[in-house]
Formats: structure tokens, sequence, C-alpha cells
């Protein structure tokens, strides 16, 4: 079933306790200002927000911004309970103070791109717009739902994941 | 400050130039670029001559070092008298980690206590409340009671050395206040800075979980307290350092920093203090940032714009009261993750404008903190940026060695008179707490870190790795610290020994009282102290002491 949605829509949000929103007004504003509708959730998000509301307002992408050091820790939550609601396919991206080995972990863990301070929006928004285009017929919010929908009627056929067992999760 | 006759001559000779030399020169080769402009998008002039600073007078408007409106300094020696205090900011990990750091920072030859706290103890919650997994101990120290504050200044001597707290936390400076008194050390003579400037780090850092009027009102509390008890403590910082991190200009922000003096005053002043009560312990924190100039100019123009507002507007009689004492920190938001052995430079750059501009005490930062708080080499290159300067760079050996530049006092005049544009604006907008609480401060500075970031992508300007001379890096040239997340279990592990240690009889009491005083117009102070000796917790206290008030 192809439902094709014209505009693309991400959740923008500042999961962990730190103030530093400097970043994630710029992405916010930049993405605006390339068409893409943003959903701004704040500062200070919990995981379980994170994940209502890509639900609700049916994005296509999230993205986290966080300085405060713990992002192994949140930011593998959000990610468990995105898998939880099944939301798989919906691609994360991260924003931050985030060292290197930091970002690789991230990624193994289902993370779609992880961006150091001073990288650009033009390059942000060039990836949003790759990895929503992988799934791009209908926004993973709305697949997941219909694919439930199926399942109730039809044999369950689980969807290839891209190589990350749901039991990899973090050592902390 | 130049005769008439003079202006005159000089008049002509720069029309001959420019219609002579600089036009056969323009002609022929041009220029780089049409505009010039500062970091904060103000225009530069190819060049600057008597003519920019003829209505300029000496006396009035530079005048000498440690004279009114003390463009040049505070002090009439400069640095030749006492050096600036070199104060890194420590902090993480665990109490007992930032107490090694702070020992090896001495050791080092750091001259002042600087302790950052995580952004539990920020937020004033316990490290075991769920809302702080993951950040307990990463960007600064944890500290939960009294027990932290004993761990973190073990063998320090906290009688004779100064000590910064960057914290809008009164718990914490309570916890400072019942360690010197467990010591035996009289409060009146503790020296050392609390931040406490509620007003600024409430839209900034975003300390907001407690309502800005209850804030407040104990961050006022806290400078009644320090006027009456420690007289040697700056019981404020006013934070321009995280205004311009934001994302603000330089003029933005001297203008934001002032308007929430501002506000601090006039609570103080319907306490019933006269100015000169309090305004001699006012101190300021400034940002260092990478247009060098600018900076220098920035902190010329914020002495002597806070000199006139103290003397002229608030009828300030004790000189003490006109000055305007700052420590500056290089600018963390300049530094790049691409490249990152290139930040001792920009810091180095930052470091000596804050110099040449008059900085009373300075943190430099490390070259990889784009990445995590800085490693224990990292730190050492940074405070080794400031010895360098101190004691290599020949800087220090006069008195403000750029006053007179006819570039730099007409920049200063500029961004004097931009402050003063934005904070009238800032009093049309009813006063700096209204004009957060509108959002209307928020959005002046969004606008400007938007341009900056545009111009930056746009290669109007340049930073270099960033977008120009950029190279492929596989592995990062450097260490990062790394902070085992075991860690974050220890702490809340020592937390709960003291929980279960205390008196809790006692805690349950003082906490009564805490609440008591919350209610009651007396200052909360005192209540702070006495819970904090009976080993309350942070968030135990600062969930007493808000709610009621304020209403």
């Amino acid at each position: 079933m192809k439902i094709r949605k014209d505009n693309v829509r991400v959740l923008l949000a500042k999961p962990g306790l730190d103030g530093h929103d400097r970043g994630i007004y710029l992405v916010a504003q930049a993405m605006r200002d390339a068409g893409i509708e943003v959903v701004f959730l704040g500062l200070r998000v919990t995981a379980n927000q994170v994940v209502m509301a890509a639900m609700q307002e049916d994005v296509d992408l999230i993205g986290l911004s966080i300085f405060s050091g713990g992002h192994t820790a949140i930011i593998s939550r959000i990610i468990e309970e995105l898998r939880r609601a099944g939301l798989d396919d919906l691609p994360v991206i991260v924003g931050g103070i985030i060292p290197p080995d930091d970002a690789r972990e991230l990624k193994r863990n289902g993370v779609g791109e992880v961006f150091p301070p001073g990288c650009s929006t033009a390059d942000i928004i060039a990836c949003v717009r790759s990895l929503i285009s992988v799934t791009r017929d209908a926004s993973p919010v709305l697949k997941n739902h219909l694919r439930q929908h199926q399942e109730n009627s039809s044999v369950n056929e689980p969807s290839p994941k891209s190589g990350n067992a749901s039991d990899d999760t973090t050592n902390e | 400050m130049f005769g008439r006759e003079t202006l005159k001559k000089i008049r002509e000779e720069k029309s001959k130039w420019e219609k002579g030399p600089l036009k056969l020169v323009l002609d022929k080769w041009g220029e780089r670029d049409d505009m010039f402009k500062t970091l904060s998008g103000k225009d530069v002039n190819r060049l600057y001559t008597p003519l920019d600073i003829a209505d300029k007078d000496y006396l009035t408007d530079i005048n000498f070092p440690g004279g009114y409106p003390y463009t040049r300094g505070v002090v009439p020696t400069g640095y030749r008298g006492k050096l600036w205090t070199r104060r890194q900011v420590a902090g993480f990990a665990t109490p007992e980690e930032t107490n090694r750091r702070l020992k090896y920072l001495q050791n080092e030859g750091q001259t002042g206590i600087n302790i950052v706290f995580d952004l539990p103890t920020h937020n004033q919650l316990d490290s075991d409340n769920p809302l702080c997994e993951g950040a307990v101990g990463k960007d600064g120290v944890p500290v939960d009671t009294l027990r932290d504050m004993e761990v973190i200044f073990e063998d320090i001597d906290i009688a004779t050395i100064s000590t910064s707290l960057i914290t809008a936390g009164a718990p914490i400076f309570a916890m400072f206040l019942a360690l010197a008194e467990k010591r035996n050390i009289p409060l009146n003579s503790l020296q050392g800075t609390l931040q406490n400037d509620i007003v600024s780090l409430f839209y900034t850092v975003h300390l907001t979980r407690f309502k800005l009027p209850e804030m407040f009102r104990i961050s006022v509390d806290v400078i009644e307290f320090c006027i009456k008890h420690i007289p040697r403590w700056n019981p404020v910082s006013f934070v321009g350092y995280q205004i311009r991190e934001k994302g603000s200009t330089a003029a933005q922000e001297i203008a934001f920093t002032f308007g929430s003096a501002i506000e601090y005053i006039q609570a103080l002043q319907k306490r019933g203090f006269s100015v000169d009560d309090f305004a001699p312990r006012f101190s300021f924190f400034f940002n260092a940032h990478n247009d060098f100039f600018e900076e220098v100019c920035k902190y010329r123009a914020a002495r002597r714009l806070w000199a006139r507002l103290m003397r002229e507007r608030f009828k300030a009689e004790n000189p003490l009261s006109w000055l305007l004492r700052y420590h500056v920190q290089t600018a963390g938001s300049s530094l790049t993750a691409q490249q990152p052995v290139n930040n001792v430079i920009r810091t180095t750059i930052q470091a000596l404008a804050a110099i040449l501009g008059g900085a009373h005490s300075l943190h430099t930062n490390s070259m990889d903190e784009a990445y995590a708080l800085p490693s224990e080499t990292a730190v050492r290159t940074a405070l080794r940026t400031q010895q360098i300067i101190a004691y290599e760079s020949g800087v220090t050996a006069t008195v403000d060695p750029l006053g007179g530049s006819f570039f730099v006092e007409k920049l200063t005049d500029e961004l004097e008179d931009e402050a003063m544009t934005i904070l009238k604006e800032v009093e049309r907008q009813g006063g700096m707490i209204q004009a957060v609480t509108t959002g209307w401060v928020q959005k002046q500075i969004q606008d400007a870190a938007y341009i900056y970031k545009r111009e930056i992508e746009g290669k109007k300007r340049f930073v270099v790795g960033v977008n120009c001379f950029e190279v492929e890096e596989d592995e990062l040239p450097i260490e990062i610290l790394k902070i085992d997340p075991s860690l974050e279990e220890l702490q809340k592990k020592n937390l709960q020994a003291v929980r279960k240690r205390r008196d809790t009889k006692l805690v349950e009491e003082t906490l009564k009282k805490l609440k008591a005083a919350a209610e009651s117009d007396i200052n909360i102070m005192p209540s702070f102290i006495e819970a904090a000796s009976a080993y309350a917790t942070i968030e135990e206290m600062m969930n007493m002491s808000t709610c009621v008030r304020c209403e």
C-alpha cells in the first residue's frame, strides 16, 4: 500500500537535563527554511514523551540534541522505547557534544547519524532527506499502524532489520 | 582630543590620501571584500584616524586607569601590581575525583578555585532521582549533601584561597558555609564568588524547574545575607558568558547582563539598602570570543557604561560601586570538533583579548571541550596558555596598551552606545525579568545566533577546519576524558549512606524551619545553612524552600 505524504515532518527534542538549546533552535529554523515541517517538543523531555509525540504527530524522523554527556544512557533508552512501540524504522539522528567512540556506539545501536558541534545545517538536512527517502512511501508511524492492522488479518511477516539485534543495547 | 587646526589639517590630508595612494591601490588591486565586519556584525572601516574620536575628551571619556569612568581599567597599576587570577573550572565524576583535580591544578600554579556542578545539582535534584539517569557527574561534580562538599574541599584551605561556585543554588552555597562553620572558619573571612544570577541563568541555561520570581527572591536573600555576614564574598556574578554562548552579539552581552544587574539593584533598594551597601561586591562574568578587537573594546565599553550607570543613574557615591570587576571565560561555542588542536590557538587569541581588555580573572578552555570535559593534559595546556601570556608575552608590562588606538577607542564608543540602546529597549519592555518572561530577549539572541550560523554556512565567515582548510580525520589526535559510568552508582550509594547515617529527626526539624522561613518574609539563608549542616539533601532543601512564596 502506498500512501504518499507531501511534506516531511521532523520531531525535534532535547532530552536530558542540560539547557544548551542554541543548536536545536538553529537546526529547527534551518529545517523550516528548507521547507521541512518541524514539531519542536522542547527541553528536558523524557523518552516516553518523545515516543508518544512521534506517534501522535506522525513524523518521518526524530532529531535529538544533547550536550549533557549523558547521551549513551538517554539515547539508548529512547531507541529501546521506539522499538517497543514498533517504530524500528523511524530514523533517529543526534547532535551535540558526543565523543567519537560514543558516536560509533550510538550508531551501532540504531542511530542514523551523529552530528558534532560545528557541522552545517545543510549537511543535517541532506542527511534527513536521505534517511527519509529510504522509507518514503509512508511515514514509519503510519506504516507501523498499517502493518499492525494487516497483522490482524494475515500471517505475521517480520520486516528485515538493518543488522542490529534488539538486545544489543548499552552496557550502562 | 585634538586641536581644531590639527583636525582640519588631518581632514585635508586624509582626503588627499584617499584620492592619491589609496585610489591608486584600490583601482589596481581592490580589496578582498566589499565589507569588513566584526563577529557581531559591526562595520569596520578601512582606517581609523584622530577624526574618528575627535569628539572625545581624554579626561571625561577615557581618563587614567583607576579613574572614572575606568575605560582603561579599575586598577591604576594594571597587571604590574597583581596578575589576574588564573581560575580554571573544575568539577566532574565524583567529589573525590574533583578534589584530586583541584589539588592537581593548585600544584600546577592555579591561584583560585572554580567549581562547576553537574546538571542534577544545577537543577537542584538528588543524584538518585530517576530524572538524573546518565547525567550524574557528567559535566560537573555532583553534590547531594554536605558530605560531598566536605570531600571536594578535603585538605584544601578555604580560609585562604578564594573559591568560586558556579551555581545559582542557595543550597550549594549553604553547604559551603556549613563546611566553613564546621571547620571553625568565621564567615566574615571567606572570600569567593557565587554565581547566583538566576535572571540570566533562567533563560540561557534554562534553570526553570522553579518559577523565576521564587528563585529570584531566594537569590536576593543570598545577597542580603552576604552583605550582612560575609562582606568579602561576591554574592552574585552577573552572567554575560552564557548569553554570548547562546549566540548574542557583543553589545547584547553587555546590555542583557546589565539588565539583570539592574533588576537586583532595584530589588535590593526595595529592601531598604542603598546602592553603596551592595554594589561594591557585585561581580560579572563575561565571554571572550573570536573577534579580538571587538572583545577588547567590549570590556572597555562595559567598564565605562557600568561606571556611568552606577554613578549617574543609581547615584552611587562610593567609587567602589562604580567599578566593573569581572571574570572571563574563553568562548566554549567557538571550539571546533574538527582539528581540535587548533582550539589552543583560538583560546590563546581569546585569552589575550581578555587580558588586554583588563580581566580580573580568567578561565581558558581546553582543546578537547567540543567532545567532553577536559582531560588532565588538555587542561594543563589551557592553564599554560594563561601563564605564557602572563610571564612571556610582555603585554602585562603597561596598563591598557591598546588604549589610544583610534580604532579601539572608536569601537569602544560604538559598543557602549549600542549596549545602551539595547538596555533602553529592555527597560521599554518592562525590565529584564519581564522581557525574559515574554521571550523578547530570547528572540533577540536567537536571531543573532541564526545570522551568525547562516554567515558561516554561506561562507561569508570562515571557521578554520569547519568551512575552510578541512581535513579528513579518522582518528582524533587527542585523548578524550572518559567518565566511568559506574561512578554514578557510587555517588547514589554514597548519598543513600548519608541518608541512613544522618539524624533524621534533625533533618526534618531543619526542613520544617526552612519551609517556615520560605513562607515568611525573613531571610531564608540561615535556615538553609542549618538544614545543610544536618545533611539535608539539595532536593529536600529546594523543594521545601519554593512553591509557596511569590504566588
